[in-house]
């Protein structure tokens, strides 16, 4: 096998085993794939390293020692202090080597991967259809690594495989998953499409995303402030087919508690809010909990079926009990602030990273 | 009898080594062997000659296996050579018939042809007539190429070992029958990697091709210990051919275990399916599939043919 050949097959495979596409790795991957050819002195490495590969040369069979489990096993012990830079950069060069070696199972005389044995490993069997080094067949098969080296690194640098065929199916249990990864560290959008529950109107729309609220279900809001559940449960006001998930800016994600002992819900809030307040918080403050409030007896709250309600009243006598998902602060002084309450609330505040 | 060898310029500018056996007197002399000169003198399986010599005097018969070119004629010789050079009568199979053969092993030991009215032997008389005569005499068959033998003679020879008589067969993987299953064996390993570059060497010597260790390097991955071949990659670079054939047995098809490793893949289909993780259950279907679809065009592939150049 040609050099670029060595070099494309080891940072495509390194950048797929290892599911990275850090370019430290990748190009450590790279130059270690081309030290196994060490062992002649035409190649690129043999010419750099000179006087051990006229030493091996002299000796071995071109592809035998260093092209062995043997070599890949002294080759690892010697780089091991590496890992004091980083495990992954051990990796890297590791599999960059391995896979140096073993992409010339493909060409015509094979490769002695068990050395000190002679066996040479090749594959397939018939030899009319292996590769000879610098043959139309082999700038065929780097054509084609190359996109695969391409597609692998775009892959990992988009965050994987399995989130990269998530984005690509739009599977709704795929889209939460992404979300329960990312959420805390990135605002995400949803692209949704689906139906609404109610009005069975075709819907294919983007909403930001609150939080998840379970397996099934994601909390959204659209741009007025409107909050939905979207999902597959019957509760969902927007029932979705596919659900696409975009990363719109990294976040920090604050979390803090208010405790209230039989006190008026505005006061608490207001106070909090002065402590909290920055200009990026505004419309990503969310409160939840329950609450027990007092004299509850003429208080009402609107419920929609078209919407998804964060705030929820369980009526008693005198006193009622409200649960609060992710209410956004203005909400809550609007319906409650006049009540007095104790309970306990988590503030979550999302702000953009400056 | 001591040995002589010569190296001889033939005419046609071709050089011989010719290997004699000579009476100590010197009257008497008897060809041994005649080879290219750009076959080695030296014995690089010295341990195996040293161990076949010394079961031969123990009046112990062996088989040697071994690939086709890994040196058994060579050794053969060689053996011939030194039980010669002993003062043993040995007698050595050149390809034939049965009765070429037989007459030929009769005429080395001196053993009589015709019978009383002077008519030759038919090959059960020459079979039997060998047979007394090794009883009360002692000589070393050396039969080379012995899986080419046919069954009587294999039969003869079976004979001959249950009396006693040391027998040396070399044969290129014979079948495990009679004969062959009866002796003990020594199988011929490849070379080591010096000896086949040593041998790589004289053959290139001998051609006055001067080839870099870059050159010889990459021609040796060829030769997986087989001197026949290490001396044929040499002539096939002097003549400009860029032999890509891999004749030798060492070799591995490592197909299988290739697929082996990308169907362990096929796991993650199950670690979708334990996580309820259904991208990772899809996805996992997805390699499953490509798996088994690359199994079927690597083993839908041609087969290599047995024969050369298919």
């Amino acid at each position: 096998m040609m050099s670029r050949t060595h070099i494309v097959l080891a940072v495509a495979a390194t950048s797929l085993v290892l599911g990275t596409a850090d370019p430290v790795v990748l190009s450590l991957s790279a130059v270690s794939s081309q030290l196994p050819d060490v062992d002649t002195t035409k190649s690129f490495s043999g010419r750099v390293l000179f006087p051990l590969s006229s030493y091996l040369e002299k000796r071995f069979a071109h592809r035998s020692i260093t092209h062995s489990f043997l070599a890949l096993a002294i080759f690892a012990v010697i780089i091991f202090p590496v890992t004091f830079l980083g495990y992954q950069y051990w990796w890297g060069m590791v599999s960059g080597y391995f896979w140096g070696f073993f992409g010339d199972v493909f060409t015509k005389s094979g490769v002695a991967l068990f050395y000190p044995s002679k066996v040479r490993a090749i594959c397939p069997a018939n030899p009319r259809l292996r590769l000879a080094t610098g043959s139309s067949a082999e700038w065929f098969v780097l054509f084609f690594l190359v996109i695969f080296a391409i597609l692998s690194i775009h892959i990992n640098s988009a965050g994987g495989i399995v989130r990269s065929f998530n984005q690509v199916l739009g599977l709704p249990s795929g889209a939460i998953e992404t979300v329960n990864e990312d959420a805390s560290r990135y605002l995400l959008k949803a692209h949704i499409k689906g139906r609404n529950a109610i009005t069975q109107e075709p819907i294919n729309k983007s909403y930001s995303i609150i939080q998840p609220l379970n397996q099934n279900d994601l909390l959204v809001k659209d741009e007025l402030g409107t909050t939905y559940r979207v999902g597959n449960s019957q509760e969902s006001q927007i029932v979705a087919s596919q659900m696409k998930i975009e990363r719109v800016a990294p976040i920090t994600t604050t979390v803090t508690n208010i405790f209230l002992d039989d006190e008026e819900i505005y006061t608490a809030l207001i106070e909090e809010e002065k402590k909290l307040r920055t200009p990026n918080s505004e419309l990503r403050t969310y409160l939840s909990g329950t609450l027990t409030i007092f004299d509850a007896d003429d208080l009402i709250l609107p419920t929609h079926i078209d919407r998804y309600d964060t705030i929820t009243l369980q009526p008693g006598s005198d006193i009622a009990y409200a649960r609060l998902i992710a209410a956004s602060p203005q909400d809550v002084v609007r319906l409650l602030g006049d009540y007095y309450a104790s309970g306990n609330l988590v503030v979550r505040i999302v702000e953009k990273k400056p | 009898m001591p040995i002589k060898r010569h190296r001889r310029k033939l005419a046609n500018g071709e050089e011989k080594i010719y290997t004699y056996a000579v009476s100590a007197d010197g009257t008497k002399r008897h060809s041994l062997s005649v080879r290219d000169s750009s076959d080695s003198l030296q014995i690089y399986r010295a341990r195996e000659f040293r161990r076949i010599v010394a079961a031969l005097q123990a009046n112990s018969s062996l088989l040697v296996v071994g690939e086709a070119g890994c040196g058994k004629t060579f050794l053969a010789q060689a053996i011939t050579a030194e039980l010669t050079e002993m003062n043993f009568q040995v007698a050595v199979t050149q390809p034939g018939t049965v009765k070429q053969i037989l007459s030929d092993i009769a005429m080395q030991l001196g053993v009589d042809t015709e019978d009383l009215e002077g008519k030759t032997l038919s090959t059960m008389g020459l079979m039997k007539e060998i047979a007394d005569w090794l009883l009360v005499n002692t000589a070393f068959l050396i039969c080379d190429n012995a899986h080419r033998f046919p069954v009587s003679l294999r039969c003869w020879l079976d004979q001959l070992h249950t009396q006693g008589q040391p027998i040396l067969l070399l044969a290129t993987y014979p079948p495990a029958r009679d004969i062959f299953l009866k002796l003990p064996r020594i199988e011929l390993e490849p070379m080591a990697d010096k000896a086949t570059r040593a041998i790589m060497l004289e053959a290139a010597a001998e051609l006055n091709l001067e080839l870099t260790p870059a050159q010889l390097a990459s021609l040796q991955q060829r030769v997986g210990g087989n001197p026949m071949l290490a001396k044929r990659v040499v002539r096939e670079e002097y003549l400009g051919l860029d032999g890509q054939a891999l004749d030798h047995t060492q070799w591995l098809d490592i197909t299988p275990y290739i697929i082996a490793a990308l169907m362990c893949l096929v796991l993650v289909r199950f670690i979708g399916l334990g996580f309820n993780n259904k991208s990772l259950y899809l996805l996992g279907g997805i390699i499953t599939v490509s798996v088994a679809v690359i199994r079927i065009i690597l083993y839908s592939l041609p087969r290599s043919k047995g024969r050369l150049g298919q």
